[in-house]
């Protein structure tokens, strides 16, 4: 009771609970964006995807999880949000279109 | 009646539903209101919760809410009555079905079901069933002169404060409601609220904002059910510790001509789990009169010392408009305990 917390459609995020979900959203995601719950979330249903922002941030921390295997292969620190958005929804300095 | 803190809702810079399931605030709450109650809130975090995130059984998630309060009054320096009563004991149910939520609430004490089955659709929802048109700040606190105000007269008006008294059922009802960006409006209908012989109409709408370290909200409502007009705005600034949220309704037909009924309130939150706050409520039955006007002050302290415990304590007095008598002083202290 109270542990069995139903996690739904989360496909890149590692944890197990809403708490620990809602935690890192409200720690980590949202003051790095500079953004609310609602720039990616349908309020009515946290777990839905038809935010086309909600697409896009799980292929954000998809490529953010990629990138800090390798960071931890080299014994460098984690990367976060942070360091390309710097509290932005779009960071100042995006990659060159190829 | 379904209560709420919409302080909490201005300090996060986000509307209601942030935290609740109901989109106007109340009653039970989401994951995110769960985890909140229990991080956010509380000056300290027991360990053996920390990995609670609510009631769940398969796929119906449970909450409710609990308030018991003592009022002690005095005429003067004579103690007159001490009262200690049970205030709300009420069970939430809730459960999504693809594109539905499907919400009940049992008021155990008024022996009121509450049942809302809400359609959602990209931003927006429609809502059929049992419940209460949503007006103004749903504030915790009934006794607030733009809720139902002072049960027991003070003044010997034909009322004191607004008629969203707690003993006011749920009845049948259509809303309509649709959240662009931080904006959120809503439309319903109802079979009758206050009256029920006619049927009324009621609209909200809200609006948040967050600039730089400012979170602001601001909003207005209606309510029309037959003769009775009620308008409202309310708004907020919030900075770090400190907050600042304010009521004015108005009322058509609801004693004799005009009605106004207002709501201020300051907060700062010392540090975590201990909020201090003064408040002013005001209320005047009829504008064209000078002599029915009552003014109460508040100065109260918020205690959240464990996850999902809310305790206050609340000095009030109450004075009447143009005159320097006092109507008594009042204790007030409230147990407020929800999962």
């Amino acid at each position: 009771m109270g542990q069995k917390s139903q996690l739904k459609n989360v496909k890149v995020l590692p944890f197990k609970t809403k708490r620990e979900i809602v935690t890192f959203m409200k720690t980590i995601v949202a003051p790095e964006l500079g953004v609310k719950c609602n720039f990616c979330h349908n309020m009515n249903d946290y777990s839905s995807d038809e935010k086309d922002n909600k697409i896009v941030a799980r292929e954000m921390m998809d490529m953010v999880q990629q990138s800090n295997k390798t960071m931890n292969e080299l014994n460098f620190h984690e990367i976060s949000c942070w360091v390309c958005h710097r509290g932005n929804k779009h960071p100042e300095h995006p990659p060159k279109e190829k | 009646m379904l209560l709420a803190i919409p302080r909490y809702a201005l300090e996060n810079g986000s509307s209601c539903i942030l935290c609740h399931v109901n989109p106007s605030g109340g009653g039970q709450r989401n994951d995110y209101g769960i985890v909140y109650g229990m991080d956010d809130l509380p000056s300290k975090l027991p360990n053996q919760n920390s990995s609670y995130s609510g009631i769940v059984f398969s796929h119906i998630q449970v909450g409710g809410d609990g308030r018991i309060q003592s009022v002690f009054k005095t005429e003067g320096n004579v103690p007159e009555d001490l009262s200690v009563f049970p205030m709300q004991a009420d069970i939430h149910l809730k459960t999504d079905i693809r594109k539905l939520t499907i919400g009940a609430t049992l008021a155990t004490l008024q022996s009121d079901l509450g049942l809302q089955i809400r359609i959602n659709q990209n931003n927006g929802y429609l809502m059929v069933g049992m419940a209460k048109p949503s007006f103004g700040l749903k504030l915790d606190d009934h006794t607030a002169f733009t809720r139902g105000g002072n049960i027991r007269l003070v003044q010997g008006s034909h009322r004191e404060g607004m008629p969203f008294v707690p003993t006011l059922e749920n009845t049948e009802i259509v809303e309509l409601g649709y959240y662009m960006g931080d904006t959120y409006f809503s439309l319903g209908y109802t079979n009758g609220f206050m009256m029920e012989t006619t049927e009324s109409i009621h609209g909200r709408f809200e609006y948040y904002r967050s600039i730089h370290e400012f979170n602001t909200m601001s909003g207005g409502s209606f309510l029309v059910e037959g003769d009775l007009t009620l308008i409202g705005i309310f708004g907020g600034i919030s900075r770090g510790p400190f907050s600042w949220m304010g009521e004015v309704d108005m009322a058509e037909n609801l004693v004799i001509d005009r009605t106004i009924a207002s709501y201020s309130e300051i907060a700062w939150q010392v540090k975590k789990g201990f909020t201090v706050l003064g408040r002013i409520d005001f209320f005047d039955e009829s504008v064209k009169y000078t002599e029915d006007a009552i003014r109460r002050t508040t100065f109260g302290l918020n205690y959240v010392p464990l996850p999902f415990v809310d305790i206050k304590f609340q000095i009030r007095s109450t004075q009447l408009s143009g005159r320097d008598s006092l109507k008594g002083i009042e204790l007030l202290s409230q147990l407020h305990i929800w999962f």
